[in-house]
């Protein structure tokens, strides 16, 4: 968790430093800007093995005798948009 | 959830060790429509947990029995809470006196990543677009989208064999709004087919022409109402975007494309009142 702030800290204040600097925007800044970005995601949840399907994890379940797990929600986890 | 409870590493741990997860999405938001058999165990479940009084709504978590039968759940007002969900899990791994899964009952279980998006049409550009809050205090993670350009559409930002530096391409209203539909930042709404292009121009000026190669500077600015419900209060992203492009003469072919926001601004309203939030953008062709 404090990784995750501080690493989203960082990528403020590099943004904030950025903006206030003379506007020359090459390449290599463009390139890392966008890679800071994308790679800015609290990911943590997509170390979770969710199973493929609700009848897939009824399956397992019923397979290994242990309980499932399910989360309903709107929107799509996988990309954010929910 | 998703960035909250789901990514503590106490809840992420006991779920992994104990439990067979699985999410749904009610809506089925940029997913396959489910099978009938998966509608009606969804619905068997909503019942299960109303008859029996248990708390949940559409969003929620849900423990079931081997049997199926919904043992225990929780509503996502107190679910999103680490420090509620955790406790929760654990309690039930104690009282059935749960023994942790093996990598190989984990691993059998787990679904096999998404594939990457590919172009529906031939010769299709697709384009990873993400957004986020610059400030983590409204953090609700990174969005991501992905937008495909037609080879008509992204061929009008495409030097011509003759190009020279300072020469200007325009991208045409409809596809840059097939782009800037998208920046819309993570939150409560997620549907991007609420959004509406105010305004958008995306333009391509050349820098330099190598024996192979086009080096190109995108300049973008943004105009968005999010969601657009016609009211005066309607949510409204602007942002000026810049950027950098490679075009392969030979091939002719983009072979990278990135841009981002340089200024980026969402503005919402609470009770009549505007609410602005500053958001990051990147864009990348996807290789």
């Amino acid at each position: 968790m404090i990784m995750r702030v501080m690493a989203a800290s960082m990528l403020t204040l590099s943004v904030f430093a950025t903006v206030g600097r003379a506007k020359e925007r090459d390449e290599a800044w463009l390139s890392s800007r966008v890679r800071q970005i994308k790679e800015s995601d609290t990911s943590g949840w997509s170390r979770i093995p969710w199973t493929a399907s609700l009848i897939a994890a009824r399956q397992a379940s019923e397979k290994e005798n242990r309980p499932v797990f399910l989360f309903t929600h709107d929107g799509n986890i996988e990309t954010g948009r929910c | 959830m998703r960035v909250s409870s789901l990514s503590d590493e106490k809840v992420i741990n006991l779920l992994t060790k104990y439990f067979i997860p699985v999410w749904v999405s009610r809506d089925h938001y940029q997913l396959a429509a489910p099978s009938d058999l998966e509608k009606g165990e969804l619905l068997r479940i909503d019942r299960d947990r109303e008859k029996r009084g248990l708390e949940g709504g559409d969003v929620s978590v849900f423990v079931l029995a081997p049997d199926g039968v919904v043992s225990a759940s929780m509503s996502v007002q107190r679910a999103y809470k680490p420090e509620n969900l955790a406790p929760f899990l654990q309690k039930i791994v104690h009282d059935q006196n749960l023994e942790a899964r093996s990598a190989k009952m984990v691993k059998d279980t787990t679904a096999a990543p998404q594939p990457p998006s590919r172009p529906k049409t031939e010769g299709g550009m697709m384009l990873h677009v993400w957004v986020r809050d610059e400030n983590m205090k409204d953090n609700r993670g990174l969005s991501q989208d992905w937008v495909e350009w037609t080879a008509e559409e992204w061929q009008t930002l495409a030097p011509a064999a003759d190009a020279r530096s300072g020469s200007t391409l325009a991208l045409p209203r409809e596809a840059a709004g097939k782009l800037y539909r998208r920046l819309y930042p993570p939150g409560p709404k997620w549907n991007a087919r609420d959004a509406e292009l105010a305004s958008g121009k995306l333009t391509a000026t050349v820098v330099s022409v190598g024996d192979g190669e086009v080096r190109l500077k995108l300049e973008g600015e943004i105009d968005v109402i999010f969601p657009a419900t016609g009211h005066p209060t309607d949510g409204r992203i602007k942002a000026k975007l810049v950027g950098a492009a490679r075009y392969d003469k030979v091939k002719r072919a983009f072979t990278s494309f990135v841009l981002t926001s340089e200024q980026a601004e969402y503005v919402w309203y609470w009770e009549g009142k505007p609410q602005p939030r500053k958001l990051l953008m990147a864009v990348e062709m996807e290789r």
